[in-house]
């Protein structure tokens, strides 16, 4: 599956988990405590943001602090990207397109 | 591999480039671009939202649809086709309706220039009558964008302001 910044802020508990760790680093415990759904939830939302490279992770004796990842934060302020993004699925779609086109000459 | 899509807006300009290249002979390009049958296929990611009254892609014709955004705003654009030399270039205005005043219109340039290996590079060059214009263009893509799922941080910290 394809991970990247836009699936990470997709969801909007992810996207208050990322705004909660933009003010400080927290252990995995502190961040389900803001939260009302399930700490394997919260443990899961935080397995994809890791995966979509927006934050990390770091071991520190028993407890796991997860830290953002300031240059992916820069990626989604980017002002370009979602405009970007909605070109890229609008040539995707006519990539698709063409193919068919193709197929029926 | 999906090709790269390429947007350049630098900051305080009026104009705005996005560059793409297609597998694909130019002609065919063209036609995505130009056949109505073909343009409902991909503008929009659900094509039974959109609307198009009138799409006549010769020098002089012009162009109109409409479509309706999850809030229920219905969203219209529409331009004249100012020169089609087929099928290397489109020249048309582009003018979004419910821009909160009438008169904001874009001037709008397309090439489709062939490459070797039967590809197709298109770039795409919008200038507008003012920063703010072009800027206001981006955010509405922007909103579209938010339709199929995706914000970014002003949004985000917007709500972490208001919760």
């Amino acid at each position: 599956m394809r991970r990247d910044v836009f699936q990470a802020i997709a969801d909007p508990t992810r996207r208050e988990i990322i705004s909660l760790l933009a003010d400080s680093p927290q252990n995995l415990n502190a961040i389900a405590e803001n939260f009302e759904v399930s700490r394997p939830a919260i443990s899961q939302h935080i397995k994809i943001l890791e995966e979509c490279g927006i934050v990390v992770i770091d071991q520190k004796g028993r407890e796991r602090y997860c830290y953002v990842q300031p240059q992916k934060m820069k990626e989604i302020d980017d002002w370009l990207a979602p405009f970007r993004k909605l070109w890229e699925q609008r040539f995707d779609r006519i990539d698709n397109l063409l193919n068919e086109m193709k197929n029926n000459n | 591999m999906t090709n790269k899509t390429t947007v350049t807006a630098e900051p305080n300009k009026q104009e705005l480039f996005i560059t793409r290249e297609f597998d694909a002979p130019r002609e065919m390009v063209f036609e995505a671009f130009t056949n109505p049958e073909i343009f409902i296929k991909w503008w929009l990611a659900k094509e039974n939202e959109m609307k198009i009254d009138v799409m006549d892609y010769q020098s002089g014709g012009k162009y109109r649809y409409t479509f309706t955004i999850a809030k229920g705003a219905k969203i219209g654009f529409n331009g004249m086709i100012h020169d089609v030399t087929s099928p290397e270039r489109i020249i048309q205005t582009a003018e979004m309706e419910g821009f909160p005043v009438k008169g904001h219109v874009c001037l709008e340039t397309m090439l489709f220039e062939t490459l070797e290996g039967g590809k197709t590079k298109l770039m795409i060059q919008d200038v507008f009558q003012s920063v703010e214009d072009r800027d206001a263009a981006v955010a509405t893509g922007m909103e579209h964008g938010l339709e199929e799922g995706f914000g970014r941080l002003e949004s985000i910290l917007n709500q972490k302001q208001t919760n």
